[in-house]
């Protein structure tokens, strides 16, 4: 069978981190003294465990000098560092607390990623929607996003946005990403997460009919006032526009085709 | 003496005696250095110091695919890192021999 290698999570993460500090170099020189190098750290994390790994930063340096190349270029910004250096610590500690516990739940959770790629691609058009589209018009949110009819376009469109940045195809979710797409990467997740639960809530919560009621009411037909609307031999105080699923749509007007006049939605006089 | 300080000066030799013996990766060039005797040599020196000689066309490498985990590197010697290899050596028994001397002379 034909299976991707596995490579330990933290000799994945120890590795990128060596080839960030190696980003000054030219990328033949780069993928050079990087190649085989998952290889090497995977069998001294399996003979001497992960601790062994150690210290990217030294790592790098050695690694550089023994290599007959000179020491890492003043070209990024101490900002950036700085923030790399946070991130880089986080997910650390991250990792230690995550790849500690029992049963490998890190690893379940990241093969689920994809369904992750996609949920997020979901929640971010529902979010535009409910703040520009339906939601802002009062219609409440359907499973596949209406967005005046682009919906299931854009949803295509933006799971392969999510996809791709998911696999580190694209910016800012490429492999050799900067701080500053870091930052931008885990800030577009914090919010998504965030917006998941209000999401959901609001495309279960159906037709908004149903929360204001339904006040359409009848009289029977016997006390038929001549100014009120009768249909089925009853008359009708109050209509309502609403829509496939029920949800009321604001601001239209019932037209009667046979006099050409609009009619009244509510009859004070019922 | 700090004996890391004596093995930068050597350690390009001792690699290349030990890739000459038999091909090998990273971190079993690493692990054979080890068993040789040289306990404290680090990881990212010999990793670099195989990049750099093969760099200088000392050592010629090729990869082996892993049906479990990533691809490994292997390394050999080439004929100019066995010369470099008999020439070292030669240096290095010369070297050890003549601070041997003065070592022995040089006791009360």
């Amino acid at each position: 069978m034909n299976t991707a290698p596995v490579v330990r999570p933290e000799v994945e993460q120890f590795v990128a981190a060596v080839r960030e500090r190696f980003a000054d170099l030219d990328p033949d020189e780069r993928e050079d003294l990087l190649d085989g190098l998952e290889a090497d750290m995977s069998d001294l994390a399996d003979e001497r465990g992960p601790e062994a790994l150690g210290d990217p930063d030294a790592y790098a340096a050695e690694l550089r000098a023994a290599a007959g190349l000179p020491p890492a270029g003043r070209g990024r910004r101490p900002v950036a560092e700085r923030v790399e250096g946070w991130l880089d610590g986080a997910r650390r500690r991250w990792d230690a607390v995550a790849l500690g516990l029992p049963g490998d739940p890190w690893g379940l959770a990241r093969s689920l990623r994809p369904v992750w790629w996609v949920l997020r691609a979901w929640v971010a058009l529902q979010v535009v929607d409910l703040l520009f589209g339906s939601g802002a018009r009062n219609f409440g949110l359907s499973p596949v996003p209406s967005l005046l009819g682009w919906g299931l376009p854009l949803l295509v469109v933006a799971v392969l946005v999510s996809v791709q940045m998911g696999r580190g195809k694209w910016w800012p979710g490429r492999g050799d990403r900067g701080a500053a797409a870091r930052v931008l990467l885990l800030a577009m997740n914090v919010a998504a997460i965030a917006a998941v639960p209000v999401t959901v809530t609001e495309v279960l919560t159906p037709a908004k009919v149903a929360a204001w009621g339904m006040d359409e009411w009848t009289h029977p037909v016997s006390d038929v006032d001549p100014g009120v609307i009768a249909y089925d031999g009853r008359q009708v105080c109050t209509l309502r526009v609403v829509d496939e699923q029920g949800r009321r749509v604001e601001g239209l007007r019932v037209l009667d085709a046979t006099s050409g006049e609009l009619l009244p939605l509510n009859n004070p006089s019922c | 003496m700090d004996s890391t300080q004596l093995l930068k000066g050597v350690l390009d030799l001792a690699v290349l005696a030990v890739v000459d013996d038999e091909d090998g990766y990273g971190y079993d060039v690493v692990r054979r250095l080890r068993a040789g005797g040289l306990d404290e040599v680090g990881d990212a020196s010999v990793y670099g110091t195989l990049r750099r000689l093969y760099a200088a066309g000392a050592l010629t490498s090729y990869v082996v695919a892993s049906e479990s985990g990533p691809h490994r590197k292997y390394y050999g010697i080439t004929p100019t890192g066995r010369d470099q290899l008999k020439t070292q050596r030669d240096d290095w028994a010369h070297f050890s021999t003549t601070v041997t001397n003065l070592l022995q002379g040089a006791r009360p």
